[in-house]
C-alpha cells in the first residue's frame, strides 16, 4: 500500500503547553481513518500542521512524500471546524472559486449535492443557516477528486438527522484511492464507516489500529473502547 | 494561477471600493450641476458649498478607505478564518504576497486617477478647458526644456511612484506578518511595530541630520554645486535613480521578512 501521509516526530509547543508531544503516524492509501480523541487532545493542531497551517516546532510531515506546499495542497482536500468561507459570496461564487484554484474539482458534483439539499447557488453564504453553511463547506470539500481528504470535526455542529447525510456525503463522493483522516469525538456515529481508528491523547498517539483488529482484541466496539480509556475520573457530575 | 489571484482579489476589492469611487464621481457631477444655476445669493453659496464640502470629504474618505481595505485585505484574507483557504490553495507564499500588493497597487492608483477624473467632472466647461490649456502650456515647455531627457523623466517619476507604493504597502503587510509572531494582540503588535519602524527612521535621520549639521564645513557644497551645474540633467536621473534603487531595496526587504514569515513561521489562529 503506498503511504499517503507520513508524520514524524511532530512536536508543537505554544507559549506555555505543548500540544504535540513527538507524534508520529503512517497513514496509507484507501482507507477511512478516525482521529479519536477528546477536547484538546491535539487532533486539530495536527491536522492543521498537515495543511501547513501551522508550523511545527520539531517534527516533519510528508504527504504523498512530499512536505507541505502547493504540490500536498493540491491533492488535499481539507475541511476545518469552523466556517472559513467568505460570508458576502454567493454559493454560486465560492463554487467558481474553488474550480478556477482547484483541478481536481468536480462542480456538477457539488451543484448536484447543493441540489439535494434544496441549497441554492444563488443564495449569498451569509443567509444560510449555520448547518447549511456547514453542509456546504462538506460538499465543496468532498466535490475535489483528491488523495487524502482532511475532514476536521465534520459532524459535531449537526444535529443528528443532518449527520447520517454528512456521513453518506462522505462515502459517496470521496475517491476510492484516496484517503480519508476524519477527526472527531462522536465515535459512535461514524464508527460504521471506519478502516482504521487513532486514539490521540494529550498530544500524544496511543493507539492506531485497524477496527477489526480493536474488536477482535479487546471484543468492544471502538466507541465502547475509546469510552474506557479515555473515561471521566473527576470527583462525579456537577451538582448545584 | 497568478491572473486568478489577481482576479478574485480585484472582485473582493470592487465590492467596498467601487461604491465610494461612484458616489464620488456622482457628487462632483452635482457639483458641476450647481454650478448652472450660479447666482450671487446666499441659497447658492450654502448649497454650493455643501457640494464642496462633501465632495472634499468624499475625497478624503476614498484615499483613507483605500488604505484601509488593503490592509484589512491582506490581514483577513491571510491572518484570518478566511486564511483556511487562502493558505491551503496551491499557491506560494510568493504568489499570495505579490499578487495581494499588485491589487492593492491597483486600487490605490485607481483612486488617484478617479480622484483626477471627479476633478475633470466638476469643473467641466470652460474651467477644465483652461486647465487643459495651462497643462498642455507647462508639458511643451517641459518637453522644450528637457529634450531627451523629458520622457526618461517621466519614466522614472512614474517608477518610483509605482515603486513607493509598493514600499508603503509591503511595510505594512510586513509588520502585519511580524505581529503574527507574537502568540496574542496580533493586530496590536503589528501596529506597534509599524510605529517602531516609523520612530526609528525618524532618529535615524535626525542623527544623520546633526552630524551633517555639526561637519558642515567638510561638505564640499561647492563641487555639488558645479557638478549639478554642468550636469543638470544628469543630476536629475541620479536623484531618481537613487531614489528607485533604495526604494527597491525597502521593497525587497520588505517583501523578504514577510515571506520569511508565512513560509516559516506561519501559525494561524
Amino acid at each position: 500500500m503506498t503511504e499517503i501521509l507520513k508524520v514524524e516526530g511532530l512536536v508543537k509547543k505554544y507559549a506555555k503547553t505543548e500540544a504535540l508531544k513527538g507524534i508520529s503516524l503512517t497513514l496509507t492509501q484507501g482507507k477511512i481513518v478516525g482521529l479519536l480523541g477528546p477536547n484538546g487532545s491535539g487532533k486539530t493542531t495536527l491536522i492543521k500542521i498537515i495543511n501547513g497551517l501551522l508550523t511545527p516546532t520539531e517534527g516533519e510531515v510528508y504527504v504523498n512524500g512530499k512536505k507541505p506546499g502547493v504540490e500536498t495542497k493540491s491533492i488535499v482536500a481539507y475541511l476545518p471546524d469552523a466556517i472559513y468561507l467568505n460570508s458576502w459570496m454567493t454559493v454560486k461564487q465560492i463554487v467558481n472559486y474553488f474550480c478556477d484554484f482547484y483541478a481536481d474539482f468536480r462542480p456538477e458534483l457539488a451543484y448536484k449535492m447543493l441540489e439535494n439539499l434544496n441549497i441554492s447557488p444563488n443564495h449569498k453564504l451569509k443567509t444560510l443557516s449555520k448547518g447549511n453553511k456547514e453542509k456546504v463547506c462538506l460538499i465543496l470539500t468532498m466535490s475535489r477528486n483528491a488523495l487524502l481528504y482532511v475532514l476536521d470535526e465534520p459532524i459535531a455542529g449537526v444535529d443528528p438527522a443532518a449527520r447520517d447525510y454528512v456521513i453518506s456525503t462522505i462515502i459517496n463522493n470521496y475517491n476510492p484511492d484516496a484517503t480519508v483522516l476524519l477527526s472527531t469525538h462522536l465515535i459512535s456515529d461514524i464508527e460504521q464507516i471506519l478502516d482504521e481508528a487513532v486514539f490521540i491523547q494529550e498530544g500524544k498517539i496511543i493507539l492506531h489500529k485497524s477496527i477489526e483488529q480493536i474488536r477482535e482484541e479487546n471484543g468492544k466496539s471502538v466507541d465502547e473502547l475509546f469510552r474506557e480509556m479515555f473515561r471521566w475520573e473527576g470527583t462525579g457530575p456537577f451538582t448545584p | 494561477m497568478c491572473n486568478k489571484l489577481y482576479k478574485h482579489e480585484m472582485l473582493s476589492y470592487l465590492r467596498k471600493w467601487l461604491p465610494i469611487e461612484i458616489i464620488i464621481l456622482c457628487v462632483a457631477l452635482l457639483g458641476r450641476f450647481v454650478q448652472f444655476f450660479e447666482a450671487d445669493t446666499t441659497a447658492y453659496d450654502v448649497i454650493f458649498g455643501s457640494t464642496m464640502f462633501f465632495y472634499g470629504t468624499a475625497i478624503i474618505v476614498s484615499f483613507v478607505l483605500t488604505f484601509v481595505v488593503c490592509i484589512k485585505r491582506f490581514h483577513n484574507n491571510l491572518f484570518t478564518g478566511e486564511g483556511y483557504l487562502t493558505f491551503t490553495l496551491p499557491v506560494t507564499p510568493a504568489q499570495h504576497i505579490l499578487i495581494k500588493a499588485c491589487a492593492a497597487v491597483t486600487v490605490t492608483l485607481s483612486t488617484i486617477i478617479i480622484a483626477v477624473l471627479s476633478v475633470g467632472v466638476l469643473t467641466a466647461g470652460e474651467v477644465f478647458t483652461e486647465i487643459l490649456k495651462a497643462a498642455a502650456y507647462l508639458f511643451k515647455e517641459f518637453f522644450e526644456a528637457c529634450n531627451a531627457h523629458s520622457v526618461l523623466y517621466i519614466a522614472e517619476f512614474l517608477i518610483l511612484l509605482i515603486l513607493s507604493l509598493f514600499s508603503g504597502m509591503l511595510l505594512i503587510y510586513a509588520c502585519i506578518a511580524l505581529g503574527q509572531t507574537f502568540n496574542k494582540n496580533r493586530v496590536g503588535w503589528a501596529i506597534a511595530i509599524y510605529f517602531i519602524y516609523y520612530f526609528i527612521g525618524r532618529i535615524i535621520t535626525t542623527i544623520l541630520t546633526t552630524v551633517l549639521s555639526v561637519n558642515y564645513d567638510s561638505i564640499p557644497f561647492e563641487k555639488i554645486a558645479r557638478f549639478i551645474e554642468k550636469n543638470t540633467f544628469g543630476s536629475v536621473h541620479i536623484f531618481f535613480g537613487v531614489n528607485i534603487i533604495f526604494t527597491f531595496i525597502g521593497c525587497a526587504i520588505f517583501y523578504l521578512i514577510t515571506h520569511f514569515i508565512i513560509k516559516k513561521k506561519l501559525n494561524l489562529e
